[in-house]
């Protein structure tokens, strides 16, 4: 190679450490490193889902949540049952309830009721009401439930099947689970959960793929106006081992770089300086694994033994194994 | 000291194997493609793409989008590198243009946002006022007042450590040309470097005078 054209223009000291010092500061931060990465790799991992992806995942979370409605349904009955001690007073009032006088009831429990289920331990006209459900159905639901379980039609117990978290629930459906209310329920499942459940599925995904943007531009900001802030190495305390650090650090990005001599001649500065100092066990692995990846592989492997005979567990001891002594 | 006149590029990824795809061995040596994966490369080329994408005048704020951009697009095309160039030459073409398209896409956007909402002004850099921080803030300055062509040669070879013959090849010019630009770089800033010191020392003398 003919360097001749530049050996004539040699750099003395000052100007290599400004370069060096210049160099330094351009390593990409971390932060950036790993950020961008996690980026890239939510990409890569995890593409942007088809629209027949799209709805079958959905179909599929639809069918999830039907059946979690089915099994919290069948669980209430049995987990349930000690529930109806929890509020005796609402119980007592409920219980006299009649449905004629449903009406009433529901704005008497909305004001007396402190506990949400309050709510829904109303009538069927107030559960109608409930949050954004098909009434329709609801009533429906009660409406075959009260007649084939043939229970006593003091209008509150039907609707209790609706709503597992209701204590009543219990006592209506432990002994008669009918066969039209799994038929029924389900619908009703399917129907309010599809409107409800499909877009919340792909509200949250694109909110969490947005949000991560949105963090990821909040951070990039705050790096753009503190974007030298890994670089601000404090000279006064602990400045010695910043020092170290520094050049082991540029040995180290001279490697990642694929310069094992500019590497070596790092590690150098750093042997002459630190002769002893806090990293000079990672700048002997350093030098092993530089020595390696220049060429020179009988003074890596010795340089490598050497290493690993003082530091077996080093942390760097597996890489210095691999690129040397495999 | 002249690490980028050495003997070839050396550029290759996987660490260990720098046959793999040292780009002069010509079209032979496609036996590391298939061992390549987009982790390796984005963990090894991270900062090299970070600084070319700022080179290239995209303003730190985009940086990330188009950096992320980038390692898509190598993702994309990861399969159809074949070694026959280096590693780093590949990479600088695929920023090369992601960069353009972005800012192909953006001017319009930037024009606007121009006039509505003029640039702040930079915030004061927390480490101008340490050695090392004057001294890379130096550099910087040298820099942006070399013109283009000498510049991108001086960062290729002197930050980024890239052999001369890929930097004349990524550049598209002769390695002759090449070479002089980075000659007349390299002499632009020593003495750069020999009038700070002459200003520094002029104005410690007086100091000393003085006091």
């Amino acid at each position: 190679m003919n360097d001749a054209p530049v050996a004539d223009v040699e750099f003395d000291a000052d100007a290599s450490n400004m370069l060096d010092a210049y160099i330094a500061e351009q390593q990409i931060p971390v932060a950036v490193h790993q950020r961008v990465w996690s980026r890239v790799q939510s990409d890569v991992v995890a593409p942007v889902p088809s629209a027949a992806g799209g709805w079958l995942r959905r179909g599929a979370m639809a069918g999830g949540l039907v059946a979690a409605a089915l099994a919290l349904w069948w669980m209430g009955g049995q987990v349930l049952t000690s529930a109806d001690t929890r509020e005796p007073a609402n119980q007592a009032g409920y219980d006299v309830i009649s449905p004629s006088q449903s009406g009433t009831a529901e704005r008497r429990g909305g004001a007396q009721a402190t506990a949400p289920e309050a709510k829904f331990r109303t009538t069927g006209s107030s559960r109608s009401a409930g949050p954004g459900v098909a009434p329709l159905e609801r009533i429906v639901g009660h409406d075959t439930t009260a007649a084939e379980g043939s229970l006593p039609s003091d209008g509150v117990l039907p609707g209790a099947q609706l709503d597992p978290a209701a204590p009543e629930g219990v006592r209506a459906d432990a002994p008669q689970p009918t066969e039209a209310e799994p038929m029924v329920n389900p619908d009703a499942a399917a129907g309010a959960s599809e409107p409800d459940t499909a877009p919340t599925d792909h509200d949250s995904d694109s909110q969490a793929r947005s949000s991560h943007r949105r963090s990821g531009r909040t951070h990039r900001g705050g790096s753009t106006r503190g974007g030298s802030t890994p670089h601000t190495n404090d000279p006064g305390v602990g400045s010695t081992l910043a020092d170290e650090n520094r050049l082991l650090g540029r040995a180290r990005a001279a490697l990642i770089d694929d310069q094992p001599r500019r590497a070596l001649a790092r590690l150098a500065t750093h042997a002459k300086r630190y002769p002893e100092g806090v990293l000079a066990q990672e700048r002997r692995a350093l030098r092993a694994v530089a020595l390696c990846e220049a060429g020179q592989r009988d003074k890596g492997a010795a340089a490598a033994r050497a290493f690993l005979a003082a530091h077996p567990g080093a942390a760097l001891a597996p890489r210095v194994r691999t690129t040397c002594l495999e | 000291m002249t690490d980028c006149v050495g003997d070839g590029p050396q550029q290759h990824v996987g660490g260990h194997a720098p046959e793999a795809v040292s780009g002069r061995r010509g079209p032979t040596s496609t036996h590391a493609p298939a061992t390549l994966e987009l982790e390796d490369v984005y963990s090894q080329y991270s900062g090299f793409v970070w600084r070319i994408v700022r080179r290239m005048g995209i303003p730190e704020a985009s940086v990330e989008d188009v950096m992320h951009e980038v390692f898509l697009v190598v993702h994309r095309r990861l399969g159809d590198y074949d070694g026959r160039v280096a590693m780093t030459t590949w990479l600088y073409h695929q920023t090369r243009g992601v960069v353009s398209n972005h800012r192909r896409s953006r001017r319009r956007e930037q024009r606007r946002l121009q006039l509505v909402d003029p640039q702040p002004a930079a915030a004061p850099d927390p480490e101008a006022h340490t050695r090392r921080g004057q001294a890379a803030a130096f550099v910087q300055r040298f820099l942006a007042d070399l013109d283009p062509q000498k510049r991108e040669i001086f960062e290729l070879c002197e930050v980024e450590g890239l052999a001369m013959p890929e930097v004349a090849d990524l550049l598209g010019i002769k390695l002759n040309t090449a070479y002089s630009r980075l000659r007349a770089a390299r002499q632009l800033f020593q003495r750069a470097v020999t009038r700070l010191r002459a200003a520094d020392d002029g104005r410690a003398s007086l100091r000393s005078r003085t006091a």
